[in-house]
């Protein structure tokens, strides 16, 4: 009975993503596309729950749907302030209605694009075809899950995919740091911090909330990055949980946001790759290898690198969030 | 030969690696210093690469055992990540520390203004260490990330002056590389799961020809040359090449279009090597061609200097789609086609660099009004001729010797019975007469007579560095035996 319910309940799962997925594609206005992509993470994040996959459920949810949903609703109302401020016009550049309305315009109510869409669509079907061709010939394959098992007792940690990340293929979650920081830098060469336009002072709703909402985001980060070791969770999750809380911090304050110095901003950015590649040179010397542990010192290390990542992770979104660089990053 | 080169060997690759990483995170945190870090730190990895391919060169005994697996973390595959070092990484890799150093020294005269400065050096050294990573990964998932990590660098690198021309090109580049990026991660994904695997060399011993084979080299390699702007996906190059500062497009059309095709060929060789069929070969040979024959036209079509350069990127990566079908007759021609893609990625360097500073001293790029600048400016002529002779592949060149080879290959597959490979030779020999016809239009102004006019004083970096990388790429022919000799220690190649 129950296994009856839950296959229903997978194929209401599937029928929301698609239609989800769809609503979003087709919406011609862009704030209700981002607010429908935002379900989609949600609902994508409940089907890895089904698939098994808490890990990635959690990096989803808190990655795939909230932090990349709060940028792209920044990056939405950046857009229309800036509309706005043509519309007024600067002290250097003459006012200009009618670029200011075709920004506008294209926000909510783009003209469709008739041209691409039968291709578009037609390659989708076909590529989407074959995958699931390749896919349905595809033996079960054991993967690596029986090399994990054997060497877990020498991995540091009780949770086979914090072993993997931050153990055996340690490299690779290393480039993952380095990424998300290359992504910030790209985002700070492109220009400095604008102040979000004012808008009318928050209510006392916000930070009423804010008081209660932010300490439980930090504990919960706390917890979800301690419980890495043992059961899923782990650096980037928490990383994005406390990053989400640094972003409704920002949000709170508009006006007046607290700039940090540079030199200690950017420690903190790449204190995780920082601390990775100089934990993983002394390991090329004393240890196994280059990014590799004494094993009797793999907990306490990975520990530490977690801890400096999860904090980098945070920085760098709420970074992202705010986009330029800092004023005092010129000085 | 000697225990120690060997023993050494796997030291030298990790400490390589955390090398170009240690500099990148240096820059990234001191972004005041980083020009100083990214000065002393090219000369720096420069030095290293030479220490360890003189290692390698000296180490390597035997063809079939000369490649170094480096088990990262001391986890074996296939549990843990392998680095992979043999012939064909080798030669790469000193190709990338020889322009990554031409092109560090330019910048230090090119990159002037100190709050672009900033900007663009942390962002150069993830670049580089990126390269680096990709050309010693051998595990096809960490090679995505590394891939990852050089495009995001580039596309930042093409955006970094902020101007309309480069944002949008910038943005281009961005969708296309997700896009490649997607592609070849999917074909991860499915090798994966057929096979249970990432390591390269576990999953060429597993691969069989199935569906999902099939499927995961069509994405990957279409992945792949829509990253390297193989014809016909080359539509996004000449926006963001040509809107690129100059080091960026030098390093962009040098490196990374050649890491990206570095790549299929790895796996070409590798995982896929029973899939290619020589009607797949004449398929891509024909998009050679069509490459060739449409990127030249465009290049001879431009207006400006930049998108000749840009243009001819796409011409010249015709050649090794051409060589495709050749190595499947005639199995050495692989040698060849790297050979050819090195010299080519010299000559493009310093031809770009050369363009930056005939760009900066004349304040544009239009061709038709350069005269007095090219006319004043014979330093930065010659160089930008001399590596155009390379690219033409007129005697005495680098580019002679790989054109030779090539046409050697070519007219060896026409006595081995291929009657297509009449249409092959005729493309490489046409190929350099279209070369010819547009590296003249860049310089022939100078030849004219009229006002000369230096333009803005640029610094002796930028006056210097493009001429010194022309002698390297003409000069490159004498070192084509050491590199045909370092490319034949690539275990499990033709």
């Amino acid at each position: 009975m129950s296994n009856l319910l839950l296959v229903i309940f997978d194929l209401v799962l599937l029928a929301g993503l698609l239609g989800v997925a769809w609503r979003c594609l087709a919406s011609t206005d862009l704030f209700r596309a981002v607010v429908l992509f935002i379900t989609f993470g949600l609902l994508l994040a409940l089907a890895w729950v089904r698939l098994e996959a808490p890990d990635i459920a959690l990096a989803e949810a808190a990655i795939g749907a909230g932090i990349t949903g709060a940028l792209l609703l920044v990056t939405l109302e950046r857009l229309r302030s800036i509309a706005v401020e043509r519309r007024r016009g600067r002290p250097d550049q003459p006012p200009d209605p009618a670029g200011a309305d075709a920004l506008l315009h294209a926000l909510h109510d783009p003209p469709p694009p008739r041209r691409t869409f039968v291709p578009a669509l037609s390659f989708a079907l076909v590529v989407g075809g074959l995958m699931v061709t390749a896919l349905w010939h595809q033996p079960d394959a054991v993967g690596l899950e029986p090399v994990v098992d054997e060497h877990m007792g020498v991995s540091g940690v009780d949770h086979p995919i914090t072993a993997v990340l931050l153990n055996f293929r340690a490299y690779d979650t290393f480039l993952e740091l380095a990424i998300v920081l290359i992504a910030l830098l790209g985002a700070w060469s492109l220009g400095r911090y604008d102040r979000l336009p004012a808008r009318p002072a928050p209510g006392p709703i916000l930070p009423g909330t804010l008081r209660l909402l932010v300490p439980v985001a930090i504990v919960t980060g706390v917890y979800i990055l301690w419980a890495g070791s043992h059961a899923p969770g782990g650096a980037f999750q928490a990383g994005a949980i406390l990053g989400a809380a640094g972003i409704l911090l920002v949000l709170a304050r508009p006006r007046d946001l607290p700039m940090a110095p540079s030199t200690p901003l950017r420690l903190g950015l790449t204190a995780g790759v920082g601390l990775f590649l100089a934990i993983g040179i002394v390991g090329l010397f004393i240890g196994p290898g280059l990014l590799g542990y004494p094993p009797e010192w793999a907990y306490p290390l990975i520990i530490v690198i977690e801890i400096a990542a999860t904090l980098s992770i945070a920085l760098t979104l709420v970074a992202l969030f705010i986009a330029g660089r800092p004023a005092g990053d010129d000085h | 030969m000697s225990e120690a080169p060997a023993e050494m060997l796997p030291l030298a690759i990790s400490g390589l690696v955390a090398l170009s990483l240690t500099l990148a995170i240096l820059a990234t945190v001191w972004p005041r210093q980083a020009h100083r870090i990214g000065g002393y730190g090219a000369v720096l990895m420069a030095a290293a690469v030479v220490a360890l391919s003189a290692l390698f060169v000296a180490a390597g005994p035997e063809p079939e055992s000369a490649a170094t697996r480096v088990a990262l973390g001391g986890w074996e595959a296939p549990l843990g990540v392998m680095l992979h070092l043999d012939g064909l990484s080798m030669t790469l890799l000193v190709l990338t520390g020889v322009v990554g150093l031409a092109t560090s020294l330019y910048s230090l005269g090119y990159v002037h203004d100190p709050i672009e400065r900033r900007q663009f050096w942390p962002l150069w050294l993830w670049l580089w260490a990126g390269l680096n990573m990709l050309l010693l990964s051998g595990d096809a998932f960490n090679l995505y990330i590394s891939l990852e990590v050089v495009s995001l660098s580039a596309v930042a690198l093409v955006a970094f002056t902020g101007t309309a021309a480069a944002v949008s090109g910038a943005m281009r580049y961005l969708l296309v590389n997700i896009l490649g990026s997607l592609s070849f991660l999917m074909g991860v994904v499915l090798l994966f799961g057929e096979h249970g695997v990432l390591d390269l060399v576990l999953l060429e011993a597993r691969t069989e020809i199935g569906p999902t084979e099939r499927m995961a080299a069509v994405l990957m390699t279409a992945g792949l040359m829509l990253k390297a702007a193989l014809f016909p996906l080359h539509v996004w190059l000449a926006p963001a090449h040509g809107s690129a500062p100059a080091p960026v497009s030098a390093v962009l059309s040098g490196l990374v279009v050649t890491g990206s095709f570095y790549l299929i060929l790895r796996l070409w060789m590798g995982p896929f090597a029973p899939l290619a069929t020589p009607a797949f070969g004449i398929l891509v040979g024909l998009l050679g061609v069509a490459a060739l024959v449409w990127g030249s036209a465009q290049a001879l079509r431009s207006g400006r200097l930049k998108s000749i350069v840009a243009y001819s990127t796409v011409a010249q990566f015709g050649y090794l789609l051409i060589a495709f079908p050749l190595m499947l007759i005639e199995s050495e021609a692989w040698k060849v086609v790297v050979f050819f893609a090195i010299v080519h990625a010299l000559a493009k360097a310093s031809v770009f660099l050369a363009a930056g500073t005939l760009q900066h001293a004349a304040g544009h790029d239009r061709v038709a009004e350069m005269g007095g600048v090219l006319r004043a400016r014979g330093r930065t002529v010659f160089a930008l001729g001399l590596a155009g002779v390379s690219l033409m592949g007129l005697p005495f060149t680098g580019g002679f010797i790989a054109k030779y080879l090539l046409l050697e290959a070519g007219l060896s597959t026409i006595l081995a019975g291929s009657l297509i490979g009449v249409l092959w030779v005729i493309a490489i020999a046409g190929g350099g007469l279209l070369a010819a016809g547009y590296v003249l239009r860049m310089v022939a102004p100078a030849f004219h007579r009229g006002a000369r006019d230096a333009g803005e004083a640029v610094s002796p970096w930028m006056d210097w560095v493009p001429l010194g990388l022309a002698v390297v790429a003409a000069a490159a022919g004498f070192a084509g035996t050491l590199t045909l000799h370092t490319l034949t220690l690539t275990p499990g190649a033709p």
